[in-house]
């Protein structure tokens, strides 16, 4: 019967290998990348590169000797979690063609959606709208006028 | 007697008025992820310029102290440091404020940032000439050193495993050196890409790497982002004022490490409130509460980084060394007045020094009840608003405060990345504090490290450059305790374990 402390964690062995084998990469393409650098500009990045190495190296030793545990991670919809990744990629990357404001009001509205789990009412949509309306336009002003940041117009807009 | 009625001049109502609107100001925008302090002063600079330079200077050491208090809010309320000072906020604020506690962890910062903020006012009003002297000798060597030193408080924040501790630590070190390097100006791993010339934006780094995953979570599931207060029990200011008691020599030791590090010029509220929180919890009966939400590690850091204020302005003023970055502002705006900094400040200008002081004293008394009044709101309202409201809204304010910190889309782009690399490590048992330590500490032990070794190979003797000064020796030992203690502490309280075991 499993007790406690084997439910409430994880055999950590299989994501430590996946990790250390990942850093042993990372580790190697910054030694190889740094080849065409002067002695003063590489000496530190291979220094470093060298320790991760090491220490990526003996987490990976050390997942075939001892049997490690991590905490279960947190419970909850994958299908939101990837939307929200997906949805703050596309932000950053539409904010030089939609311009700062399209993209934001936008972008907010698609993260509301994910982020709400009851029944959406008309009264609801309305004041959630108002709202977020509200707090992008205050920062915006804050940002683009007090503050005289040049924010993006968007390239799209300029051409039409 | 003069020096009394210099800082009695700081009394006047525009001075006060302009430390209250100065207070006020800095905390709302240190409040703003990815508006920093320096940020903060750099922006409300040139409204000062028409200002006598008493009122001026202290509007500005207002909006600076003001600012680094404000960082604690986004810091216990969702995660993400308003300001870099306030890393280490996040470890036991936001953990507070899951479990309900975010209202007393507001009141402690106050009443600690207060705090900090008085000692280090007294440090730049007594010590200002001595320790600038001090600080003069810390050399290239004494730099790397600090910034290793700064590097073994991995094992203090990894939690759990050491091992992913240090690779989350190389990987930011590795970060750090994207970019023209800062000895040499070779270009490094920029692939071909113009937009990573520029390196990894820190701010922007630690935005993505600690508010994203934030926001990842917050959306996977519908209970509530913080436990709601219990009704009617206001600020709990008393029992505020009871913790802080219990904790007095740790916000003492905090302050006096905070005044410290900012005499240090560069080093900074960050490191100030790293070395304070690992000494609390290295020192504190209740060190395996760290982490989970114990007040004295909120105490510790807030305490420490509103003492930088007072620490970086002496050798601001005394040397004309910026202390910390938002120093730096300060003394372009000092040189726009027309003043030059150097011993003429505590002679030849006297009057506007202790002015200066005075109204720094002020502006951080003012901290207490401004910050106590919003802090309360912001709890409340963040306690009360629909993840539907709050996840665009903590969204947009990463992203517009990514985007203004260099006026660069890429950024962005960048600090969406390293936050959905942070979940996803994150996952895999590594933290992100060392990284952002990494990335923070990179560039500082990488100009040490090299400008140590060009000198020692310019003098016959590269070991003796790195281990042949006193004050390095000092700062070695310090490393070799912070690294041997908790090993030692370890294998202290195993030790009865095995032996009854054995039994």
């Amino acid at each position: 019967m499993a007790t406690d402390h084997e439910t409430s964690t994880l055999d950590a062995r299989p994501s430590d290998r996946v990790l250390a084998v990942v850093m042993i990469v990372i580790a190697t393409g910054a030694i190889v990348f740094s080849r065409d650098m002067s002695i003063m500009a590489s000496v530190f990045p291979r220094t470093i590169a060298t320790l991760l190495l090491v220490f990526s190296a003996a987490l990976l030793i050390k997942s075939f000797v001892v049997h490690p545990r991590r905490a279960r991670p947190e419970p909850g919809s994958v299908g939101r979690r990837l939307g929200l990744i997906a949805v703050m990629l596309v932000w950053s990357f539409a904010l030089k063609w939609l311009g700062f404001l399209a993209a934001s009001l936008i972008s907010a509205a698609a993260l509301a959606v994910l982020a709400h789990y009851h029944a959406w009412t008309p009264r609801r949509v309305g004041g959630y709208a108002i709202a977020l309306a509200a707090i992008i336009g205050a920062f915006y002003t804050l940002f683009a006028v007090v503050l005289n940041v040049p924010l993006p117009v968007g390239l799209l807009w300029r051409q039409l | 007697m003069d020096t009394l009625s210099f800082m009695a001049a700081a009394l006047s109502p525009i001075n006060l008025m302009l430390a209250i609107v100065g207070v006020a100001a800095g905390i709302l925008i240190g409040a703003l992820p990815g508006l920093s302090a320096t940020m903060a002063v750099a922006v409300l600079v040139p409204v000062t310029f028409g200002m006598p330079p008493e009122a001026a200077l202290i509007m500005l050491g207002a909006i600076y102290t003001g600012a680094i208090y404000g960082g604690s809010y986004a810091a216990i309320l969702v995660n993400t440091p308003g300001t870099p000072s306030a890393i280490a906020t996040t470890f036991d604020g936001f953990p507070m404020a899951k479990r309900g506690d975010g209202d007393l962890a507001v009141t402690l910062s106050t009443l600690s940032s207060m705090i900090g903020g008085l000692v280090g006012a007294v440090a730049l009003l007594t010590l200002a000439p001595l320790l600038a002297q001090i600080a003069l000798k810390f050399g290239p060597v004494e730099y790397f050193w600090l910034a290793i030193f700064g590097l073994t408080l991995i094992s203090a924040l990894s939690e759990g495993s050491t091992l992913k501790g240090f690779i989350g630590a190389g990987l930011g070190l590795l970060l750090s050196t994207v970019g023209v390097s800062v000895i040499g100006a070779d270009i490094r791993y920029a692939f071909g890409s113009q937009f990573l010339l520029g390196g990894v934006e820190t701010i922007s780094a630690l935005i993505g790497l600690y508010c994203i995953p934030v926001l990842i979570d917050l959306v996977a599931t519908p209970s509530a982002h913080l436990e709601p207060p219990e009704e009617g029990r206001g600020i709990r200011f008393g029992e505020g004022l009871s913790l802080m008691w219990r904790g007095k020599f740790n916000a003492l030791r905090s302050a006096i490490i905070g005044t410290a590090v900012a005499i240090l010029p560069g080093a900074g509220g960050s490191i100030a409130s790293l070395v304070s929180y690992s000494e609390a919890r290295r020192t504190s009966p209740r060190s395996d509460q760290f982490g989970k939400g114990e007040p004295d590690g909120v105490i510790a850091t807030e305490t420490a980084n509103n003492a930088t204020v007072g620490g970086g302005f002496i050798p601001t003023f005394v040397l004309g060394i910026p202390g910390t970055p938002p120093d730096a502002v300060i003394l372009g705006a000092l040189l726009v007045q027309g003043f030059r900094t150097g011993p003429e400040m505590f002679t030849t200008n006297v009057g506007v020094t202790y002015t200066f002081i005075g109204g720094l004293f002020i502006a951080t008394l003012l901290m207490l009840p401004i910050g106590l009044l919003i802090g309360r709101y912001a709890f409340k309202s963040i306690v009360s608003i629909p993840k539907a409201l709050l996840v665009p809204s903590i969204a947009f304010m990463t992203i517009i405060g990514t985007y203004a910190i260099r006026n660069n889309p890429f950024d962005v782009v960048v600090m969406v990345v390293l936050g959905v690399v942070g979940w996803v490590l994150s996952r895999y048992g590594v933290k992100p504090s060392p990284i952002v330590l990494g990335l923070i500490l990179g560039p500082i032990a990488e100009q040490g490290f090299v400008q140590g070794y060009l000198m020692g190979n310019a003098s016959g003797s590269v070991m003796g450059a790195f281990f042949g000064r006193p004050l390095s020796l000092a700062i070695i030992a310090l490393v070799l305790l912070s690294v041997l203690f908790p090993l030692w502490r370890a294998w202290r309280t195993r030790s009865p374990k095995e032996t009854a075991n054995g039994h």
